[in-house]
């Protein structure tokens, strides 16, 4: 490697600590035996790695945090309540599944009577307009006996009013 | 305690709703977003409504860090984020470069500090506020991130939202132009 592809690395993972053992035996001897890129290390730490990572860490303001608190406290407060979420936050989660779980069941079940009802309610009124069909062609089925010329003049008398 | 030593207990305590835990978090935690914000937006009540944003949405998305990995990429990326996100805003709003605010000077040190320690401090302190002022937000991320937070490249990568190359370059060009303005205009 030449002073420039060396002075890449130094700049980067050099001074931070992402070189692999190898390539950092590898920077290391050529430093050893080349001064300019040395004084380049040398000046990059100093100057600029050194005092950044001294630079002096600040303590947020302790009000800081009951700020926080409290902005957060006021966030909930303005949230809606929902009534699930009380049960829900009232019981073990294992008593929260069985509710749901019987509440399917329950669920299911008054389908099923329900869907029973209107299908007897429909089947009752069905059979109740068949007997009626059957008692108009009943009434239908009498003009049978009735000889055909009586018939037609039925007909005509109804038709022509 | 710092970020590295929330345990996923307290994070699911936190989740439950246990304002004790969140506190715990916050104050292993909020070190880190407040000294990032900080230097990002280089403005005290920028940094301070930064921590007070990442807080709110940390806590109300609490229930999906259930491992401390994903709260800890989360938080490092969130911090930043917002942080440049007002920086943003604080440059449109006044049409103005944010440079480093002085009050920032009045800041909580942390630690016990000695008269000798202050002084370093103070001197030391001129020159970061002048080299990180030196830097485009993105290339002062990776920098802020990188020399003040301890974090490697995947992890800066995961942050930002980047490949680590690309967090590679804009290291190394960042250095490249604080080389360039410490050498030449003799900063120290």
């Amino acid at each position: 490697m030449n002073c420039n592809k060396i002075r890449d690395i130094i700049i980067t993972d050099y001074v931070d600590n992402e070189l692999d053992g190898r390539t950092r035996e590898e920077i290391e001897l050529h430093l050893s035996s080349c001064s300019a890129c040395r004084t380049f290390k040398a000046a990059l730490v100093s100057y600029i790695s050194e005092p950044l990572r001294s630079a002096p860490v600040f303590t947020p303001p302790v009000a800081l945090w009951y700020k926080v608190r409290s902005e957060i406290e006021r966030l909930e407060d303005e949230k809606p309540v929902f009534i699930g979420t009380i049960i829900s936050s009232l019981f073990p989660k294992w008593v929260n599944i069985a509710a749901m779980a019987s509440l399917v069941v329950i669920t299911s079940l008054a389908g099923n009577i329900l869907a029973h009802n209107i299908w007897v309610k429909a089947s009752q009124q069905s059979v109740a307009s068949a007997s009626a069909e059957e008692s108009d062609s009943t009434a239908l089925g009498e003009l049978a006996d009735i000889p055909s010329e009586q018939v037609a003049k039925i007909y005509s008398n109804i038709i022509g009013g | 305690m710092e970020i590295s030593d929330i345990s996923n207990e307290l994070l699911k305590s936190a989740a439950k709703g246990n304002m004790n835990a969140f506190e715990a978090i916050y104050k292993a935690s909020s070190g880190f977003v407040y000294n990032v914000a900080l230097r990002v937006t280089c403005d005290k009540e920028d940094a301070e409504e930064t921590v007070q944003e990442v807080f709110i949405k940390l806590f109300e998305g609490l229930k999906d860090f259930q491992f401390k990995s994903a709260f800890k990429t989360w938080i490092y990326r969130v911090s930043v984020n917002t942080a440049l996100n007002l920086r943003k805003k604080a440059g449109s709003r006044a049409g103005r470069q944010v440079e480093f605010d002085e009050s920032i000077a009045n800041s909580e040190m942390s630690g016990e500090d000695n008269v000798e320690k202050i002084i370093t401090d103070n001197s030391n302190r001129e020159i970061v506020d002048k080299m990180i002022g030196m830097l485009s937000p993105d290339y002062r991320a990776c920098i802020v991130l990188r020399e003040m937070q301890g974090l490697s490249y995947e992890e800066i990568a995961k942050a930002l939202g980047l490949n680590i190359n690309t967090v590679r370059t804009r290291l190394k060009r960042a250095r490249e132009i604080l080389a360039k303005e410490v050498l030449v205009n003799e900063l120290q």
